[in-house]
């Protein structure tokens, strides 16, 4: 079990990883229009984490995830299954 | 356009749009006027070398295939009006499907409309909600539309990396053993090959099915032309081979086969099957006819190998970036979509036409100037392109320095 903090923590460091000028990530930070990300790049960050935290994400779950608080949210129930 | 529309989605395309029409380039609405051979066509007036048709064999004028389309054309008329379920069945497409059961020494055939719905056909119906697919993110859209046709859980690996899958594979648990693992033989893009005995190396550890798209392989590579899965010799742990009539077969169409008794039931839980006409009896006869030629066809490979090496080297001794190995695909990317678009048209007004692909449809973030070859290519028309492309190599220097 990780909490909300510990998961955007983890989303913020992969994500200065990919885009080191990220600085502070909230719950309400919309991923590809706040941050610019592009496809590539969400692919990428989405490894690092599934590696992190050993599980894979399917894709169908990423389709209506624009914040990274919805993302955390995804990867609570993954995480709880 | 208004805020919130219904056509509000579509004002992204509107503003690329607007960029291309000012720029006065349309490299996605490119009209060949007249299709003078394999290679070769008129476009804006202009005699222009053809190196971006996926016509990997040149069978397209194929005589023999030309006067089998016509005679069926005569004898059986323009159309099927009708799916292969209601009366689109004839029995020259249940002739085809044993000519590609026997051509692949596979159980079963199903030919599909087109390879599109090939991809859209079986992995929709074997991928339902409660099932679990584990594709390569590079995978074509016809893959990924397939499994949101049938509601699968999708998960991605890595491209080309096996260790990415068997990780995937391991934290699916017990589920792996009825995963579907999708891959493709060659991938369009950059030209590069599927380490196939890898991944079925995975399969055999994890369990699962594992099904490949020959789309752009077949005709190319194996013996006798089958693809990726021959050439690397492990037919054996490939469960579906799925592929199109439209590159080196010369026509439209799709395929799957199978040495699973299932696939045939496929067919009446496959709504791409079930709700779209049959293909037309003319290229189903031109097809039966490249699909042999095709299977003999080891000296249009051979032609093909040469001129992609031929272009391949040139490329690579002018100083252009080529993306992957000697393949008939060649992959050339660009920074920036303005150098690209410009890039792309000077090579059209210069006699060369190759297809431009922009993000997000390229594997990198990059545009992508895409070649593919043809075993119809001579030496001289590859010259001629190479000439094209020393002219026009300052451009990109320009966009380096």
């Amino acid at each position: 079990m990780h909490s909300n903090t510990d998961l955007l923590a983890l989303i913020e460091r992969e994500l200065q990883n990919i885009k080191p000028e990220i600085e502070k990530l909230r719950e309400d930070t919309d991923l590809v229009s706040d941050l610019n990300l592009d496809s590539v790049q969400v692919l990428e960050m989405c490894t690092a984490i599934e590696d992190e935290l050993d599980v894979s994400i399917p894709v169908n779950r990423l389709g209506d995830v624009r914040t990274a608080g919805q993302l955390i949210a995804v990867l609570q129930d993954i995480t709880s299954e | 356009m208004q805020n919130n529309t219904l056509f509000s989605k579509l004002q992204p395309i509107a503003d690329a749009r607007r960029m291309l029409d000012h720029a006065g380039i349309d490299p996605f609405g490119t009209a060949m006027q007249n299709i003078i051979s394999p290679t070769e066509a008129v476009i804006d007036g202009r005699h222009t070398i053809l190196v971006g048709t996926n016509n990997y064999l040149g069978l397209t004028f194929d005589q023999e295939a030309v006067d089998a389309a016509r005679t069926t054309l005569e004898k059986l008329g323009t159309g099927t009006t009708g799916s292969r379920m209601a009366n689109g069945s004839f029995s020259l497409h249940r002739q085809l499907e044993i000519e590609f059961a026997e051509f692949y020494g596979q159980r079963d055939c199903i030919v599909f409309s087109t390879g599109y719905l090939a991809n859209l056909g079986v992995i929709s119906a074997l991928g339902t909600a409660r099932d679990v697919i584990v594709l390569d993110a590079d995978c074509h859209a016809s893959i990924y539309d397939g499994c949101k046709l049938g509601g699968a859980e999708v998960i991605r690996f890595k491209h080309n990396d096996p260790e990415d899958l068997a990780k995937r594979m391991r934290r699916l648990g017990e589920r792996a053993a009825q995963a579907l693992i999708i891959v493709e033989g060659l991938y369009s893009m950059l030209g590069d090959l599927a380490p196939l005995n890898e991944i079925a190396a995975v399969k055999r550890e994890y369990g699962g099915y594992l099904m490949v798209d020959e789309a752009h392989s077949l005709g190319v590579y194996g013996a006798t032309g089958r693809g990726v899965a021959q050439l690397q010799n492990c037919e054996d742990d490939v469960d579906f081979t799925v592929g199109t009539f439209s590159k080196s077969l010369g026509a439209t169409g799709g395929f799957c086969v199978s040495q699973h008794p299932e696939l045939d039931l496929i067919r009446y839980a496959s709504r791409p099957y079930i709700f779209t006409a049959s293909p037309t009896p003319s290229t189903i006869a031109s097809t039966r006819v490249t699909l042999r030629k095709l299977r003999d066809g080891n000296h249009l490979r051979e032609n093909l190998f040469a001129r992609a090496e031929q272009l391949h080297s040139g490329l690579k001794s002018i100083g252009y970036d080529v993306a992957s190995d000697i393949s008939p695909v060649i992959g050339i990317a660009i920074k920036g979509k303005e150098n690209a678009l410009a890039f792309w048209k000077q090579l059209l007004e210069n006699g060369a036409y190759c297809n431009l692909v922009l993000p997000p449809a390229t594997p990198s973030g990059d545009p992508l100037l895409r070649i593919s070859m043809s075993a119809a290519h001579t030496e001289q028309q590859i010259d001629q392109v190479l000439q094209i492309f020393a002219r026009l190599a300052p451009m990109l220097e320009q966009q380096a320095a």
